[in-house]
């Protein structure tokens, strides 16, 4: 008798496992499918930008107005500040650089952190999201020596830079935003979180 | 004599071979479920969806 109902007990234990185990799937089905729906809409964003950015270019070398470094993009009833757009072929990002240096910026596009106008002389340094799952912007580790980011202002101007060195580091040490000592490199850093926000990766190209 | 052989268990079985057609059934509820909103779902949750 004892034994029978140790049994039926036991079986009571396995069924709420079972149950629960069902309801993790419902949950964790439900994070994934909106966590991919995310990304779709970030890219869709992202996308809207790019293509008004491309009439404000296209309008700009008509012009021969080599002085523009930012416009106003309004989309989906957000005004974004954008100094051009990155595009990095290996890794399959093609995203605009938003100026404005907000949460709510990081969480649309990639943002410049700091230095010069894009193509410039100097370090500038670009931000962007890994949103905690690694297939965001720390796709960026994936990139080696000599690969090609190229960087469009809305100028017009279409600059390839060629990695040369990446690495990771503090999130206290800034170094990396530092600028070339003999200022006459065009330097582009690319810079994300990893480890949960602990550490930063970061990929240094320059133009050749 | 044989306590054991006194006990119907009969219900039992029953119960948990309905509370099993039951986790079938939700797995499957699932696996429909989700297919339909990855594949068919996003235009219709967008407007919903915080980037």
């Amino acid at each position: 008798m004892k034994h029978i109902l140790n049994k039926i007990n036991k079986e009571k234990i396995l069924n709420i496992i079972i149950v629960l185990i069902v309801i993790a799937l419902y949950i964790s089905s439900a994070m994934y499918i909106y966590t991919n729906f995310r990304e779709r809409k970030r890219q869709d964003l992202a996308d809207g930008i790019i293509n008004k950015i491309d009439v404000v270019i296209e309008q700009n070398k008509e012009e021969s107005n080599n002085s523009v470094t930012e416009t106003t993009v309004k989309y989906n009833g957000f005004n974004y500040t954008v100094l051009g757009k990155i595009n990095i072929k290996k890794i399959n990002i093609n995203q605009p650089i938003l100026k404005e240096n907000t949460a709510g910026a990081y969480n649309t596009a990639l943002v410049k952190m700091s230095g010069p106008n894009l193509n410039e002389l100097g370090n500038v340094s670009i931000g962007g999201h890994n949103f905690m799952r690694g297939n965001y912007f720390i796709k960026i580790n994936r990139l080696v020596k000599n690969d090609v980011v190229t960087i469009t202002d809305l100028s017009g101007r279409k600059i390839n830079y060629y990695v040369y060195e990446y690495g990771v580091t503090n999130n206290d040490d800034a170094s990396y935003l530092a600028q070339p000592s003999n200022n006459t490199e065009k330097i582009i850093t690319l810079v994300t979180c990893t480890k949960g926000g602990k550490e930063r990766y970061y990929v240094k190209a320059k133009a050749k | 004599m044989n306590e054991m052989e006194m006990i119907d268990i009969s219900e039992n079985v029953q119960k948990k071979d309905k509370f099993m057609t039951c986790i079938y059934l939700s797995l499957i509820v699932l696996v429909v479920l989700s297919l339909l909103v990855y594949f068919f779902g996003y235009d219709l949750l967008k407007p919903f969806i915080e980037v």
